[in-house]
């Protein structure tokens, strides 16, 4: 199948832009779907293309939404909780619940699932004139595979509560690796037919926009699991965790 | 002249201001019941009003916020913010189900989510009582659990009267928000601490 899915002027959008209708196409599926394609986001398997295989030309909206506004939730609410578990029992510490880094996260998750995808889509639209490319992405779709790419990282965010740096870090390789993968695997076949160096450069770039998004959540929201203080926390006491930072 | 057929009355300008607030009152207490023992049914749909979701909002917003002297080292919400995400969050699921093919207009789906916040709101009143206690894990607890109750109560109620409108096949995805947005109010309750 060696269609080429030009830009967002597809088949089905033919309501004008001002009318709610037009909008209600980006919203167009069913429940089985969605649960399909986060499936398809958390099983990266080499030679399928997610955008082939689950989107299909029904690019939607849903997802990335709603994924981001959990992913926003689930960092500030899991990063507030393992503070409060990490200083428990600390004379001087006053909870407090942080309430701005609800809309830090926000600004930052958005961001990331917007701007990315629109500098992405950009750039390939660009390398697509100078080089024929066989598959290209419209921004609709690029949209998709990084919201619904985004989903590993909600169980990840629940489970950095776990005061262990070293656990902490498994589960940073484990989520980079299967969505960056994901990703990777999209968006090879859009530039593998140009330059060796600028198909490589792009992939690059994109798993290292990804690690950054990951490491600097887990460093700006989660505090580090330190033991300078008296050892009647739930870290236990037997381990000496690093105290680099 | 006091107008006794509400139907046929045109002329509410001419009754007196305690007619009209009571009337007002009933309605929004006559919600309130249909919220607290959920059947279902088309009261709350047909005759939306907005007053109850207000009242709701606002006396949430005051209980949680406090007198914050140490503003810097205060980290909970204030009164603007807890009132953006109700109504920015009550908006926005409005929008979504309306998006997935949902024939709820949108200030009734707007009634629905700001009325089935009562049982928050009564978490709330709760957790302040609670709180004059001494504090401790059973202090903490009893917090919990009340939060953890009323939440499933503010899910229930509106489940029961927003599940109907839309199609079968996404009603799953027209409810999610709904949890979420319910989970982050009862969040914001259940780590409410005072000074």
């Amino acid at each position: 199948m060696t269609c080429s899915l030009k830009l967002l002027a597809g088949q089905k959008k033919s309501s004008p832009f001002w009318t709610f209708e037009y909008y209600q196409t980006f919203f167009d599926v069913d429940t089985y779907q969605v649960f399909d394609r986060i499936k398809g986001s958390l099983l990266p398997i080499p030679g399928k293309n997610f955008v082939r295989l689950y989107i299909r030309s029904n690019p939607d909206l849903y997802g990335p939404f709603w994924i981001c506004a959990t992913l926003v939730f689930a960092i500030a609410i899991s990063g507030n909780l393992s503070n409060f578990l990490i200083h428990l029992g600390e004379k001087t510490y006053h909870y407090v619940p942080e309430f701005r880094k609800v809309s830090i996260a926000a600004t930052i998750i958005y961001a990331y699932a917007w701007l990315v995808p629109l500098a992405l889509w950009g750039f390939l639209m660009w390398r697509n004139s100078k080089v024929m490319n066989i598959v290209s992405y419209s921004f609709l779709e690029i949209v998709c595979v990084y919201g619904y790419s985004l989903f590993i990282y909600i169980p990840t965010a629940v489970l950095w509560i776990i005061p262990q740096k070293a656990v902490r870090w498994i589960l940073v390789m484990i989520a980079l690796g299967i969505s960056g993968s994901v990703l990777a695997m999209t968006f090879w076949p859009a530039v593998r037919e140009d330059n060796r160096r600028i198909a490589l450069a792009t992939i690059g770039m994109i798993v290292l926009l990804h690690t950054l998004l990951s490491v600097g959540c887990l460093a700006y929201f989660f505090d580090a699991p330190e033991m300078d203080h008296l050892p009647t926390t739930t870290v236990a006491p037997n381990q000496t965790v690093g105290t680099a930072k | 002249m006091r107008s006794h057929i509400r139907e046929f009355d045109s002329s509410t300008l001419n009754e007196s201001v305690q007619n009209t607030i009571m009337r007002d009152l009933k309605a929004v207490g006559k919600k309130f019941m249909h919220v607290l023992y959920p059947r279902k049914s088309n009261t709350l749909l047909r005759d939306w009003d907005l007053w109850g979701p207000l009242i709701l909002c606002v006396t949430l917003a005051l209980m949680l916020q406090r007198s914050s002297i140490d503003s810097e080292k205060d980290g909970g919400p204030q009164f603007a913010e807890v009132f953006v995400i109700v109504w920015f969050g009550a908006v926005t699921i409005t929008l979504n189900s309306k998006l997935l093919g949902g024939n709820i207009s949108f200030f009734q789906s707007l009634c629905v989510l700001g009325y089935c916040i009562l049982p928050l709101t009564v978490a709330m009143l709760v957790c302040r009582l609670v709180l004059l206690a001494e504090p401790g894990p059973i202090n903490f607890m009893v917090r919990l659990f009340v939060v953890i109750v009323m939440f499933a109560w503010s899910i229930v109620a509106s489940t029961a009267f927003l599940a109907d409108s839309q199609p079968p096949n996404r009603k799953a995805l027209a409810i999610y928000p709904v949890f979420l947005f319910y989970f982050v109010i009862s969040w914001m309750i259940l780590t409410f601490t005072p000074q």
